[in-house]
């Protein structure tokens, strides 16, 4: 991707995140005390107040929760205009967590809710990979 | 605890800061005075009167401008020297919060009055062309949201909304039904922004910006100010025959905190709701009007659910067999909410307000319900990831 478009402010929290999908591992934040797993990065369990928190490697394979194809960019998408249309899914993870990510499908099949896909993040740079996914 | 009410409100008309189309260019701290010099005009209050009441003052966190210690800054332009000030944060929800606010200090008695002061100019007010002005909302659209290419608070929109049609099998025509509703009464609102009649068949061709979402399932961006002063009811009865009492309230915030699997069709307000109409002491048959917070026709279908007034899922169904105009048997958003009269930034929600407020004080005009005496009112704000809004809220107003 270009380098004009926006990228995370990563941090202690989320770095870890996005330098697993730079390496082509989508992690998910879980809790060491109840292993509760969720998303985004959190500073803490939201399920029972623990700040001890570590990684576990998703399998990469979900489902579409829901989608939407943007036609339209607006004034804080810019960056984003030469690739409209394009598709941004809720993804259901295996694992029982939902994230954001890219519907990466040129030239194939509509995706539609139910879609089996799988995690094929894009690498930005050596920090910084974005989710993307792509249909099974 | 002390009984509250609504003694004033002002509503300064919207704009989109099109000069070229002759409309006002102002600024939020120019919608703040003009707020205010009305409120002062439509309650028979004087400047001097200020210098001795005991009242605080609450103000919206607006798109534009942004200062980081804002409420000092604006009690200075304003020459006001409450006994305290609040901003809030809560988005589109500001106006609910702030009323709560508001309550919560004049109950206790520590203030005889609260001034809430709403103003937010997302437009430039400045030729040649208007141009949003936004700014990033949250902090998790910097880090999960932006870098993938989401477009805000629209493309969260959209999922909702092709989720709900997905589960539900609601479909344009119900989403219209919405839009056409809202367009119809702000056609008689002398102060809402859109003023061309909406018909299926436009909004059908209006263009999809993110699907399934159309231009018309979105709020129009304004410029505006509102302002409605809360007293005690003793303090209200020496300044209005036409008080509109604060019967109830609860509020729903992050809710499903720890679900990641929610189901971001369920809004989850019936709790509050039922608390609200319990303090209130009405049933959801004596609600005469509901004005719904409007940021997309897909989330007032779904606060219709949510709220218990249609079955969970059967929204677009109760479209299709009720009549939520104002003469109709569930009239909603009469004053053609935020769809058609205008989001005034993060001050939109207070236009649900002061639409209430009309209604109970019989100042609606074409549009007046008849036999008006209680209504439900809504704020919400903030979009949550992968939810719908984190910010909830549900007032029972009563004249
Ligand atoms: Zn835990």
């Amino acid at each position: 991707m270009a380098s004009d478009k926006p990228l995370p402010e990563l941090d202690p929290v989320n770095s870890e995140f996005f330098k697993g999908l730079s390496e082509n591992r989508l992690l998910i934040q879980k809790c060491s005390k109840c292993g509760n797993l969720q998303f985004y990065p959190k500073p803490i369990c939201v399920n029972c107040s623990s700040v001890e928190l570590g990684w576990v490697e998703s399998s990469g394979e979900g489902t579409i929760y829901s989608l939407t194809s943007i036609n339209r960019v607006i004034m804080n998408s810019k960056e984003f205009n030469d690739e409209v249309p394009y598709t941004i899914a809720s993804i259901e993870l295996k694992e029982g967590v939902r994230l954001y990510g890219r519907i990466n499908n040129e030239g194939n099949k509509e995706a539609s809710i139910g879609d089996k896909v799988k995690s094929v993040p894009v690498q930005v740079n050596q920090d910084v990979g974005l989710p993307t996914f792509e249909l099974l | 605890m002390k009984r509250v009410a609504v003694s004033g409100y002002s509503i300064v008309k919207p704009s989109r800061g099109r000069k070229d189309k002759g409309e006002d260019a102002f600024t939020t701290e120019q919608y703040q005075a003009l707020a205010l010099s009305k409120l002062l005009q439509n309650t028979g209050l004087e400047r001097k009167d200020l210098e001795t009441m005991k009242f605080g003052v609450g103000l919206n966190r607006p798109m534009w401008p942004h200062a980081m210690i804002w409420s000092s800054e604006v009690m200075a332009n304003l020459g006001l020297s409450p006994g305290l000030t609040f901003v809030s944060d809560h988005g589109g929800a500001a106006a609910f919060f702030s009323m709560i606010q508001a309550y919560l200090s004049i109950a206790s008695g520590r203030f005889d009055h609260f001034l809430l002061i709403g103003a937010d100019s997302p437009m430039i007010p400045a030729p040649p062309q208007s141009t949003h002005r936004p700014e990033r909302t949250w902090r998790y659209e910097i880090n999960y949201e932006m870098p993938i290419g989401m477009i805000g608070p629209l493309s969260e929109g959209a999922m909702i909304m092709k989720r709900h049609m997905h589960q539900y099998g609601t479909t344009g025509e119900n989403l219209a039904e919405v839009a056409i509703a809202a367009r119809n009464h702000a056609l008689l609102n002398p102060n809402a922004y859109l003023k061309k009649p909406l018909t299926v068949e436009e909004y059908m061709k209006s263009p999809v910006i993110a699907t399934p979402m159309r231009v018309m399932d979105a709020v129009i961006p304004v410029n505006g100010g509102y302002a409605m002063l809360i007293s005690s009811e003793e303090e209200a009865g020496k300044l209005t025959d036409k008080p509109v009492y604060i019967k109830g309230f609860e509020t729903a915030l992050n809710t499903e905190s720890k679900n990641e699997l929610r189901d971001i069709t369920d809004m989850r307000m019936k709790n509050a709701a039922d608390s609200a109409l319990e303090q209130a002491g009405i049933s959801r048959k004596e609600v005469d009007f509901l004005q719904l917070y409007d940021d997309f026709t897909i989330i007032t279908l779904m606060q219709l659910e949510a709220l218990g007034f249609a079955e969970k899922g059967k929204g677009g169904k109760f479209l299709e067999s009720n009549d939520i105009s104002f003469r109709g048997d569930l009239p909603v958003n009469t004053g053609g909410g935020q769809l058609s009269g205008g989001q005034a930034g993060t001050a939109g929600g207070f236009s649900l307000f002061v639409e209430a407020i009309q209604q109970l004080r019989g100042e609606a005009e074409g549009r007046q319900i008849k036999d008006c005496r209680n209504g439900l009112v809504t704020g919400l704000g903030g979009l949550g990831y992968n939810s719908n809004l984190l910010n909830k809220g549900v007032m029972a107003l009563s004249n």
